[in-house]
């Protein structure tokens, strides 16, 4: 539950402070969201299993994130930005759903 | 939590995607690791991660689940009711100092998550950014339109250019396009063209070959009608200027009967002999004069009239009009 009152209160933050992304950070400002989810997703996930530790999730929040935008950032220099950032996209939204089902047949059993 | 771990213990075949050989084979390794005491030999990450009996080994285990975020991994729904209790809130027994600092790290990342949400939303928002940017922000925006703007006026006055090129050499509507086939650039090119309007304008001399038609009608027999089909047949053969009886003959050039005197070309008077002068092929305005049934021999069937036709390599037309000035036409496009 406090994990879940963080998550409103980054929101309401946002949405209070209603601050504007710097123009560079555009393109990787998404992709690190969407990493950012399959993160929290997979920590919701290992919750549900029993399975979590707030180390692991850290690492692994941390890290898609660095790996999805160093993708991106990649993709920038070798002149294939927008394909790899949905490359990028369509992976993490695979594995997003992957973990949705798992999280689903754990708390709803269908 | 709690729904989960009343839940695990009761094995479910349906509800646990099938395990791969990989997950398998840790997987009964894992009550093993889970027991308070054992120092979990299957298992030596899990070891590493804490060494703090049930939570270590709990974390061990979630390493894959998270991790690898397979659904694979889901076979750990399997485990024991206690090691779900004991791992499903690390943070919150007694542990190490490091497992106490992680959690606050979890809520600030899962913070930032919602924050960047709302932040990527926003700046994907168009009227919104534009709504909240600050004068600088909207200072750049616009110049980045006005360089983009001023690079599509720069392409548009570069396709349009080409498009005039193409069009105006076999523009439909410029007959004879002499003097147009000199028109490379832009200006040359509206050069031509307000020469050839200014041409079939009767705003300016024009000199070139033509012919010469001179109609005598001694008994007044010759009437409008066959001036207008002189004109017509003229115009026809590629006339490019026309004059009737020291009128310049354009595009709104009407001819009527006078009684009892002549003619009226265009509201003046004309007696005859009436003589049209006209610029354009000699040869096929010749032709096209003395075609069977034709102008000459129209005038030739009425009384007392004759019909004289004399072509020039040069002749001028010096009779003008002035230049039309229209009330209510404007360009269009």
């Amino acid at each position: 539950m406090i994990p879940l009152l963080a998550l409103v209160l980054g929101v309401v933050a946002g949405l209070l402070l209603g601050p504007t992304a710097p123009d560079w950070l555009d393109p990787y400002l998404p992709v690190a969201v969407v990493a950012a989810v399959d993160a929290a997703l997979g920590a919701a996930r290992s919750l549900v299993e029993g399975t979590f530790d707030d180390r692991e999730f850290i690492v692994s929040f941390v890290s898609n994130v660095v790996i999805a935008v160093l993708l991106v950032l990649l993709g920038d220099l070798i002149g294939v930005g927008g394909a790899l950032s949905t490359a990028v996209v369509v992976v993490l939204g695979i594995r997003i759903f992957a973990t949705a089902t798992v999280l689903r047949r754990a708390l709803i059993r269908i | 939590m709690a729904a989960s771990a009343a839940a695990s213990p009761r094995p479910e075949p349906v509800d646990v995607p099938p395990a791969e050989p990989v997950a398998a084979g840790v997987a009964p390794a894992q009550p093993v690791a889970g027991e308070p005491d054992a120092p979990g030999p299957a298992d030596p990450a899990s070891v590493g991660v804490g060494g703090a009996g049930d939570g270590a080994a709990g974390g061990g285990a979630g390493r894959r689940g998270v991790d690898e975020g397979d659904p694979e991994s889901g076979v750990a729904g399997e485990e024991s009711a206690a090691r779900d209790v004991a791992a499903a809130e690390p943070g919150a027994g007694p542990g190490p100092v490091g497992m106490r600092l992680r959690r606050p790290v979890t809520l600030v990342l899962l913070a930032a998550l919602g924050f960047a949400g709302v932040v990527a939303a926003r700046s994907a928002d168009p009227s919104f950014s534009l709504a909240t940017a600050s004068p600088d922000e909207l200072a750049a925006s616009l110049g980045a339109i006005g360089a983009q703007d001023h690079a599509l006026a720069t392409q548009e006055g570069r396709l349009r250019r080409e498009a005039d090129r193409a069009v105006t050499p076999g523009a439909p509507g410029t007959p004879g396009a002499s003097s147009a086939a000199g028109g490379a650039s832009g200006l040359a090119a509206e050069r031509a063209q307000a020469d050839e309007l200014a041409i079939l304008a009767g705003t300016v001399p024009v000199a070139g070959s033509g012919l010469e038609l001179t109609i005598r009608d001694l008994h007044r027999a010759v009437d409008a009608s066959v001036l207008v089909d002189a004109l017509q047949e003229l115009r026809d053969a590629g006339a490019e200027a026309i004059e009737i009886a020291g009128v310049r003959a354009v595009v709104s050039t009407y001819v009527a009967d006078e009684p009892g005197h002549g003619l009226i070309v265009d509201g003046t008077s004309v007696a005859p002999p009436y003589v049209l002068r006209v610029v354009g092929d000699a040869h096929t305005l010749d032709q096209a004069l003395r075609i069977p049934g034709g102008v000459l021999d129209t005038v030739a069937a009425r009384d007392g009239a004759q019909a004289g036709v004399r072509t020039s390599g040069h002749l001028e037309i010096r009779a003008l009009r002035p230049a039309p000035s229209p009330r209510y036409a404007r360009p269009a496009g």
